[in-house]
């Protein structure tokens, strides 16, 4: 299966990130914990870590691109497979699942009654 | 030779935490070690033995406690324009210049200014990068409280100010999320090499230290105290104090 690398939330008010270098190329293989690139997120670099091993397909967040938080990076592939196959990027949907659910009023529930207003 | 002692010292400590039992390690928490003067290579080596010792689970969090002999280095995000004066210039006055992978842009480094390094893993404490640099900055505000000195954060730069001038530079990256690097707090250093460099790569503001501040010279010795029980109150842990030298 593919693995989506996406930039990641490292705290709770990170919206986005900066990619600021790639340590691994496209075709370069990886391994599972081992860090491939760095962002910035305000003073801090931090090394993200590959999901899983496989190869570094193809990198779509550049030197200097910035990223919403679960936005995609890169796309790791197994061996075999193809860029063609790789699966639209999932965030997408999820996001604007999050956003349909952020526009639904918040209704406190004590009883039935209540809830109805 | 004082150079060759601190870092046997260190690795004496190092092989002796390595055969401590847990319980003795839970109950000791943090360690803090006060390097004083050391040079940046060496200390940049030192961090990264200890990052790999981290990541291993072979030795609790660690604080160094330290002062470089005066050096500029460039951070991750940094670069060589923002030393604004010839090199020849830097050489006289002996400062020497770096890079480093440190969050972060230019920044300068001397004696007098206490420089902490902190490796702590942020897994254990609720994986959040933005709450650690504001829980940093908390220490050093409140070690300035105990000062009298009233200092803030700044919502655009990070650090932080007395005024609009920087009292506290702040630069970390984050290894599987264990932290390297940490703070420089100019307790009585010389501001001057500040004006070589935009810090920071800011350019409309000013460096001040607590000497400056204060009209007279601040003990550093106090100041490191002031920061260890900070840091035991807001990062909640006990602080053991691992080596004096």
């Amino acid at each position: 299966m593919a693995t989506e690398l996406m930039m990641p939330k490292l705290g709770i008010k990170m919206t986005e990130g900066t990619i600021i270098e790639w340590k691994k190329k496209e075709g370069e293989s990886v391994e599972k914990g081992e860090s491939i690139c760095v962002i910035k997120a305000k003073k801090i670099a931090f090394e993200v870590e590959a999901p899983n091993s496989g190869i570094l397909a193809k990198i779509v967040a550049k030197e200097g691109d910035t990223v919403p938080v679960g936005g995609p990076l890169a796309f790791i592939l197994q061996p075999g497979e193809e860029l063609a196959s790789i699966p639209k990027p999932r965030i997408q949907k999820r996001e604007a699942k999050r956003r349909r659910g952020s526009e639904r009023p918040y209704v406190v529930k004590c009883c039935s009654e209540c809830a109805k207003e | 030779m004082a150079r060759v002692g601190k870092v046997l010292a260190f690795n004496k400590w190092m092989e002796t935490i390595l055969t401590e039992s847990k319980a003795a390690r839970k109950a000791r928490g943090c360690r803090v070690f006060n390097l004083g003067i050391i040079d940046f290579a060496e200390a940049s080596q030192l961090q990264s033995e200890l990052i790999e010792q981290r990541l291993a689970g072979k030795i609790p969090d660690v604080i160094l406690l330290l002062q470089h002999p005066p050096v500029i280095t460039i951070g991750a995000f940094g670069g060589e324009q923002n030393i604004i004066v010839p090199r020849d210039v830097l050489e006289k006055e002996g400062i020497s210049v770096t890079h480093t992978d440190r969050g972060g842009d230019v920044t300068y480094h001397g004696p007098g200014q206490l420089v902490g390094y902190l490796i702590l893993d942020l897994k254990a404490r609720g994986r959040d990068v933005h709450q650690y640099v504001h829980d940093l900055e908390e220490v050093v505000i409140s070690t300035l409280g105990d000062y009298s000195i009233s200092a803030h954060r700044d919502p655009d730069y990070p650090g932080v100010w007395v005024g609009q001038e920087k009292i506290c530079a702040l630069g970390i990256r984050v290894v599987h999320w264990v932290t390297k690097h940490g703070f420089a707090l100019n307790v009585n250093n010389d501001l001057k090499p500040f004006s070589y460099i935009n810090p920071c790569g800011i350019t409309d503001r000013g460096t001040t230290s607590m000497q400056k501040v204060l009209g007279q010279e601040p003990k550093i010795g106090g100041v490191t105290n002031s920061i260890m029980r900070h840091f035991s109150v807001v990062f909640d842990t006990n602080v053991h104090e691992a080596m004096v030298l």
